[in-house]
């Protein structure tokens, strides 16, 4: 089932009332989010993620536009009758019934043509929980169980009801950092069997990054960039979302291009053909430094940190935007410890332009 | 902490709290228990040296008090049917409350109010609110005395000859000609027909002649009435309406034909009418002049007059009740502490219950209604089971509270706790012993309020037990 | 073919939500019209209360009532303050109330800043003890406490109203409740400076805890405005009568009627103090009662 946001926005009436002042939390959304994909709402805190998904499950009304589940319109549909399943922050369990209990519990409100016998109703109740695995800690209540548990209790019940969309909000932020891991992939694992398409909000890169067919990148209520997740890593449309995602965070330096030149500070670092002259933001991701003693791209180094598998090099720059410069070198370079300085040779698919004011990226062939 | 050097600071800012304490709190309590002990303990009795046997006389004495079964009973009856009923009530206000924004605060205002209340004045209110005044055997019951004069001014009374609930007749005779009268005390006028029935002899003469005439009590829409005659000639208002509770006259005679009916009211010394004189021209058999003929209606006993309930009640075609008035039924009297008793409990269980369903965390409703729960499992399985420690708690002080009923009733009886000729009729628990103190006779009082609190103990007791299985916390 | 049944789905979509919000819009109507004639029975005996005040005994005693006095007279109000002796009963109350609010209130300070702050000996068992007194029913005491006054002498004086319910255990709980949650570095600090426990109690916790013991005063202030049961134990002449017995028993009919609209001005005039605490105080009233509620 794809959801089709046209138009969204939403505007919350301002809560002081000496100031006019409304927020706008979500400025006229207008994407599809495939059929059967895991998507990725992704963005700071206060960027609109959260408000777009309880639009799309129905417990926030939209103040204009409109959402549709494949060709059907639900802008004006209740919660209950869209077919949707949410898996809560803190997973709202209900305390006082047993896991079992709480998955049937949407079971229970069919009605009608779609009314279950019991043996029905146990039998989706155990498969789901087989599903998310927890079928061994059915009689046991909300309590007694761990956070991670508590999570793939409260996924089987969003599940049970075989919803056409599932909507997941920040699934792992109450987890521990080891739980993290397993959970994500446990999300990914679900989706895959269960087919159904997913939506997750997030403001962790790296999760939305690993587990996402489709990110979403919001800020501000307004869409930054939408894609496979390689695709917005390697090719951000603009500053925000290149400094948004990646781990270390992408290194940004002033500079500017003169004549097809990539300067930063005097020195050039690469060719970019038909761009005009102009002042630029130049981001380069940390493994596209290159350390090579006839480098263009002179930095004062700071330290070597040894990962094993890689080495991060800590360097300064006065035209870079960070305190520090992070790059990610394979750790058979070695780089000489006393040096005061380290050049680099910079890949051209690791750099990129942005306009100075618009902090939009300028799209060019870059060698 | 502070070291405990400064040990004996901590006893002398308790110094007064323990003295009191000791000797208003602790001391009865053993002394309660040992004077429950001997039998029919009387203080001035030991102050001069009486001994008194020890054991539980004073609770045979109790249980074999015909009054403190009543106390007992009525106790109980009170507290099984009020706490259930205040409960649930207060449950489905806090409910309706919390799912509105506007206007919330206000009401939730207004339901508290009952709590800042004196439980005594307020009971006077209501009192009167239920009361009747004045004839409460029978509440229909209205004198009537009929008398004819003729044309010599001579009176002769009418003589009731049947009467039931709403029916009067009377016969009387004047001029050796019978006139039957029977009067109609109809509840609601507006579907009386009076008859007065003369079906049709004319006179000549000055007087106008009617065949069939009519007359009948009309009530106004400010509630007063009037006497109407209808006539072959249409409708006339004979007299301009004053308050009455004669509420129809039907005339009948069984030798001549009424003429035009008239009527006058009958006014008392003090000017507060007191009846109606109606008159009427007619000639008799064995001719002559025609004479006017008087009957004169006059209501001797008031009837009884009646406080807003039951005017409500009337007002919507019921039968008014004997509420709390003498000679009222023990039903009656029940029904009226149930309702002012559970009055007075709903502010505080609403208050109570509203601040736990406020505390209930809004995500499971969210999550409720995304399963699409209907709002009667969200009531049943969500919000009554998270409520439940709260709605244990007010139905365990409500059954403590219910069992120590007191003031209650006398704000609506008053001392005498019964209505007027049946005193104690309602005396509860804590109201025997209060009396039995009053009577000197502490040992019976200890004892009871023994019994009382062991009583409240084992309720208290079962109550935990059952929330033990049934609240989740 | 898809497209019929496309449009056929929208229809039924744009049923389900056009019923929904009408069931919606219903209920909603149902529940206000519920509360609100909830709200009706629960204000009509202040109604009738005023209502009836204001008539005169004639119009009272019509059968027809009028739910607006026809002819509106304010002489029930004297006369209810006559009859009933109000002015001095509203005296008495005052100061038992005021006098018996003061001290308890001293009382449950100190007592609550010791069982907070200071380390001693049996602290915790007295402090159970005490709890356990809670649970007691009042009647028990009573029976005990009626004959310890006597034996005191204390009949119809001032003393025996004030004196017995001075120690409330409830309030010391609430109140040691609420010094708990003042940080002990304040106290520690304090005594640092050399500053004594009273002053501190007075300077520091005392206003820190102020809404808890408005609460109580009022509660308390309450109490004894509404007492009926003790006071009519001990006080029988006129001197001492406190409000609600003065009132029950200054229009039991001795003969015929009671004159109901003075009586009812008369329970007007002493519902009215508590009505004004009520708007102006509710916050502190609702807080202190549902404390309660909430223990435990």
């Amino acid at each position: 089932m794809k959801v089709v946001l046209q138009n969204v926005t939403k505007i919350f009436p301002s809560r002081n009332k000496k100031s006019n002042e409304e927020v706008v939390a979500v400025n006229n959304f207008d994407f599809t989010i495939p059929d059967g994909k895991l998507v990725g709402l992704l963005g700071p805190s206060g960027c609109g993620k959260s408000t777009t998904l309880y639009m799309i499950c129905g417990l926030q009304k939209l103040s204009s536009g409109k959402i549709f589940f494949g060709d059907d319109d639900v802008t004006d549909l209740s919660p209950e009758n869209r077919g949707v399943g949410l898996v809560f922050q803190n997973y709202a369990l209900y305390p006082h019934m047993t896991v079992k209990q709480n998955i049937m519990f949407p079971l229970q409100n069919l009605t009608g043509k779609d009314k279950l016998t019991k043996e029905e109703m146990l039998e989706r109740t155990q498969e789901a929980a087989k599903l998310v695995q927890i079928d061994e800690l059915l009689d046991r209540k909300p309590s007694e169980l761990s956070g991670g548990q508590q999570q793939r209790v409260a996924i089987a019940r969003a599940l049970v009801k075989m919803p056409r969309i599932l909507l997941l909000d920040e699934p792992l932020s109450n987890l521990d950092a080891r739980l993290r891991l397993q959970t994500r992939e446990e999300i990914r694992r679900i989706q895959r069997e269960t087919k159904i398409t997913t939506i997750f909000v997030t403001h962790d890169q790296e999760e939305a990054m690993s587990i996402s067919d489709v990110i979403v990148v919001m800020k501000l209520g307004v869409v930054q960039q939408i894609g496979a997740p390689q695709d917005v890593y390697d090719s951000p449309r603009n500053l925000f979302v290149a400094k948004f995602l990646g781990t270390p965070p992408i290194n940004v330096f002033e500079g500017q291009i003169k004549g097809g030149k990539v300067m930063i500070g005097d020195e050039v670092v690469v060719t970019a053909s038909d761009v005009p002259d102009q002042k630029l933001y130049i981001g380069i991701r940390p493994e596209g430094f290159i350390v090579d003693p006839n480098g263009p791209l002179t930095c004062n180094l700071q330290s070597v940190e040894v990962m094993g598998r890689d080495s991060s090099v800590v360097s300064t720059n006065d035209a870079s935007l960070n305190p520090t410069i992070r790059s990610i070198i394979d750790s058979d370079i070695k780089v000489a410890p006393g040096s005061k300085t380290v050049n680099f040779r910079i890949k051209p698919n690791k750099i990129f332009l942005f306009n100075k004011e618009t902090e939009e990226r300028i799209f060019c062939e870059v060698k | 902490m502070v070291d405990s050097k400064h040990q004996w600071k901590a006893w002398i800012y308790l110094a007064p709290a323990v003295v009191l304490l000791a000797v208003f709190t602790v001391w009865p309590i053993i002394n309660t228990v040992r004077m429950a002990f001997l039998a029919d303990y009387k203080p001035l009795e030991a102050a001069g040296g009486a001994t008194f046997a020890f054991g539980i006389a004073n609770f045979k004495k109790a249980f074999a008090f015909n009054a403190f079964l009543t106390c007992l009973k009525n106790t109980i009856l009170l507290c099984v049917l009020t706490v259930p009923i205040s409960t649930a009530l207060a449950l489905l206000i806090a409910v309706a409350l919390n799912s509105i924004k506007p206007l919330q605060k206000f009401l939730q205002t207004i339901f508290f109010l009952p709590y800042v209340t004196n439980s005594i004045a307020i009971g006077m209110v209501f009192a009167a609110m239920f009361n009747i005044i004045g004839n409460t055997t029978n509440l229909y019951k209205t004198e009537y005395a009929i008398y004819a004069r003729n044309k010599e001014e001579q009176a002769s009374v009418f003589e009731l000859s049947e009467r039931d609930d709403t029916h009067y007749s009377f016969v009387g005779n004047v001029d050796d000609i019978y006139y039957y009268m029977d009067l109609t005390t109809q509840k609601d006028i507006d579907k009386c027909d009076v008859i007065a029935d003369y079906s049709g002899r004319r006179y000549s003469g000055s007087s106008k002649a009617i065949s069939d005439s009519n007359v009948f009590f009309s009530k106004n829409s400010n509630g007063s009435y009037k006497l109407v005659a209808t006539t072959s000639e249409g409708i006339k208002y004979l007299n301009s309406g004053k308050e009455s509770s004669l509420s129809a006259l039907q005339l009948t005679s069984d030798s001549s034909k009424a003429a035009e009916i008239f009527a006058d009211p009958v006014l008392n010394e003090d000017g507060e009418e007191i009846g109606y004189r109606l008159w009427f021209m007619q000639t008799p058999l064995k001719g002559g002049d025609a004479v006017k003929t008087y009957f004169t209606v006059e209501h001797i006993s008031s009837i009884a007059s009646i406080g807003i309930v039951n005017n409500l009640i009337e007002r919507f075609g019921g039968r008014r009740v004997n509420w709390i008035n003498a000679s009222s039924s023990y039903a009656a009297n029940i029904f009226v502490m149930v309702v002012y008793i559970v009055w007075n409990a709903l502010p505080f269980k609403i208050l109570i219950l509203m601040g736990g369903l406020q505390s209930i965390n809004k995500q499971y409703y969210d999550a409720a209604k995304i399963d699409g729960t209907s709002r009667r499992r969200i009531l049943t399985r969500i919000t009554i089971p998270l409520l439940s420690p709260m709605l244990a708690y007010v139905i365990i002080t409500g059954f403590i509270g219910g069992f120590k009923e007191y003031t209650s009733i006398v704000g609506i009886f008053g001392d005498s706790m019964g209505p007027t000729g049946d005193p104690g009729k309602l005396q509860t628990m804590v109201g025997f012993i209060y009396d039995s103190l009053a009577g000197n006779n502490y040992g019976l009082a200890s004892a009871s309020a023994l019994i009382l609190f062991a009583i409240i103990f084992v309720v208290t007791m079962i109550n935990l037990q059952v929330s033990k299985k049934r609240v989740h916390y | 073919m898809a497209e019929k049944n496309n449009t056929m789905h929208e229809k039924n979509l744009a049923m389900v939500t056009a019923t929904q919000r009408v069931v919606q819009i219903l209920v909603k109507i149902l529940v206000y019209a519920f509360l609100i004639v909830m709200a009706l029975i629960i204000l009509f005996p202040f109604y009738w209360m005023i209502n009836s005040s204001l008539k005169t005994l004639d119009e009272y005693r019509l059968n027809v009532p009028t739910f607006w006095p026809r002819k509106v007279i304010f002489a029930n109000y004297p006369g209810a303050f006559t009859t009933a002796n109000l002015g001095r009963l509203f005296l008495n109350t005052l100061y038992v109330g005021v006098v018996s609010t003061i001290l308890s209130l001293v009382i449950t300070v100190l007592s609550a800043f010791a069982f907070a702050r200071l380390e001693f000996k049996g602290k915790n068992a007295m402090f159970a003890f005490l709890m356990a007194t809670m649970m007691i029913p009042g009647e028990l005491f009573t029976i005990t406490n009626y004959s310890t006054v006597n034996t005191f002498g204390w009949i119809d004086t001032y003393v025996v109203l004030i004196v017995p319910f001075l120690v409330s255990v409830f309030y010391i709980y609430l109140l040691r409740q609420n010094f708990l949650q003042i940080p002990n570095e304040l106290y520690l600090a304090a005594k640092v400076d050399g500053t004594s426990d009273i002053k501190y109690l007075w300077k520091v916790m005392v206003p820190l805890s102020l809404p808890t013991l408005i609460s109580i005063t009022i509660l308390k202030m309450m109490g004894a405005w509404n007492s009926y049961i003790w006071p009519r134990l001990v006080t029988k002449d006129d001197a001492h009568k406190l409000v609600t017995n003065g009132l029950r028993n200054a229009f039991t009919a001795s003969t015929g009627d009671v004159n109901y609209p003075v009586q009812m001005a008369a329970v007007a005039i002493v519902s009215f103090p508590l009505f004004l605490v009520f708007i102006f105080l509710r916050k502190y009233i609702m807080k202190g009662v549902s404390r309660s509620g909430i223990k435990g």
